[in-house]
């Protein structure tokens, strides 16, 4: 359980850090590098948010990891949905996942990057359904799996291997107390 | 009671509360509260800030790619250049017609007078397959209201649908799901009329329907806005047709349209103010 105190504020601040870098980069810098963007079919969904959650969610279980994600997602459906919802059930359905999942298994870096895949692959059903329920012509699921999907679901997997050496060291940092009140 | 079935309840109470949320915000979040406004600008700067650096890094890689396609391009530039001269020789003389044949019937000129104000995209939704949203750096100050049509030289590429004090969010054309239809007529001598109210991701083409059965249309035809939606004013450009088949239940004609603005490249696009929008 969380407790208040200064290190656990650090910490949390830090979480905020790298999720206020994780939505920028979301939204700015990593779409640019999409295959689509050069002419290649494929498209990629850069989901460093989705990444950020699932690593709290990881080391702080259920309850926290929901919170986040309803709180992540609702920022990023204010942000740039016109309704609010879709994205916060879908965020805080995977941080409950990726939470409930590391109650058996000490988490790490295997048990990160597996919740990664599977929260990833639950947040692009869940999204896809609530978007293309209504849909008029249907798509047909190989391309969609093909182009869409399994490209999207690698680069999130290869952005998460990149973040979580950053993020541990990060953590880290804070929890020993370098450069901060520590003791 | 049980673990499990509290988590159901807990769960299933969760989904009732996300659809009633969605239900509640789907239609009435065309203008945001100053909080709202505020949070969403400091996010927004912070996009701007960061996207210049990233395109001008994207921009280099694609020049590079560009240049391999670079003498394919010259030679159909240069065909079309040929074809350019007499087409303008051809507009020339239908401007003048067509001014003389206004002047006749005494046409104001008031209601297509429209000004473009020039934007700067500076996010995208990630997941822009899926919800097709981009932001722009004006807002409310500089005249930006909800329903104005956006444009980029090559077309029409969708309608502002919130707007903050300097942000505003943009609903793209290809956004059917969230709602996206825009009026649109076929250029062809019986100008027929139609709804843009679908988009094939898959070869990147618009869906044209509820085009009369009986209407000659054909590929090659350029769609323009209707003006009927009262949205956007009549007669911008869409795209062009690619290939024409029977619709829904054979009622009317459903063609692909090839959207003439390049909706995954937007760096730069207009804001129509000053159409009809509400």
């Amino acid at each position: 359980m969380i407790t208040i105190n200064t290190r656990n504020v650090q910490i949390q601040l830090v979480y905020l850090a790298w999720l206020l870098l994780a939505i920028l980069l979301d939204s700015t810098v990593l779409p640019w590098f999409s295959p689509d963007v050069w002419g290649f079919p494929w498209m990629i969904a850069p989901h460093l948010t989705l990444v950020v959650t699932i690593w709290w969610a990881v080391q702080y279980g259920t309850v926290p990891g929901l919170v986040a994600g309803v709180a992540v997602g609702l920022f990023k459906d204010f942000l740039y949905g016109v309704m609010l919802g879709p994205s916060a059930a879908t965020f805080g359905l995977v941080g409950w996942m990726a939470g409930a999942f590391t109650r058996w298994i000490h988490p790490g870096m295997a048990v990160f990057l597996m919740m990664t895949v599977v929260g990833d692959l639950v947040y692009q059903a869940v999204l896809l359904a609530v978007y293309r329920l209504f849909a008029p012509a249907p798509l047909a699921w190989d391309w969609l799996v093909l182009y869409r999907m399994l490209p999207t679901l690698s680069a999130n997997v290869l952005f998460a291997m990149a973040f979580y050496p950053m993020l541990r060291r990060s953590l880290r940092w804070v929890q020993n107390g370098e450069g901060g009140r520590g003791g | 009671m049980s673990k499990i079935g509290r988590t159901l309840i807990l769960f299933l109470l969760g989904i009732i509360l996300a659809a009633g949320l969605i239900g509640l915000t789907a239609e009435t979040r065309t203008t945001l509260s100053w909080p709202e406004s505020l949070l969403k600008d400091v996010v927004t700067w912070m996009q701007a800030q960061l996207n210049k650096p990233a395109r001008a890094v994207a921009g280099l890689f694609q020049d590079m790619s560009g240049m391999f396609r670079l003498y394919e391009e010259n030679k159909v530039l240069k065909e079309r250049l040929e074809r350019y001269a007499q087409l303008a020789a051809e507009n020339e003389e239908l401007r003048a017609q067509n001014e003389r044949l206004k002047a006749m019937l005494d046409y104001s000129q008031e209601n297509d007078a429209y000004q473009l104000k020039l934007a700067r995209v500076v996010a995208r939704d990630p997941d822009r397959w899926m919800n097709s949203i981009i932001v722009i750096n004006l807002g409310e100050r500089d005249g930006i209201r909800a329903n104005m049509p956006v444009i980029t030289p090559g077309g029409v590429i969708g309608k502002v649908v919130q707007v903050s004090r300097h942000s505003a969010n943009v609903q793209l054309i290809t956004d059917v799901e969230g709602g996206s239809r825009v009026s649109a007529v076929v250029q062809s001598p019986t100008r027929p009329v139609g709804i843009i109210d679908g988009y094939d991701p898959q070869q990147g083409v618009l869906v044209l329907s509820k085009v009369p059965l009986d209407e000659p249309i054909e590929p090659g035809q350029r769609v323009v806005t209707s003006g009927f939606g009262g949205i956007f004013p009549p007669g911008l450009l869409i795209g062009t047709i690619e290939s024409v088949g029977i619709g829904e239940y054979g009622l009317s004609l459903q063609a692909k349209v090839r959207p003439a603005a390049d909706l995954v490249h937007l760096d730069e696009v207009f804001v129509v103010v000053g159409g009809n929008e509400s």
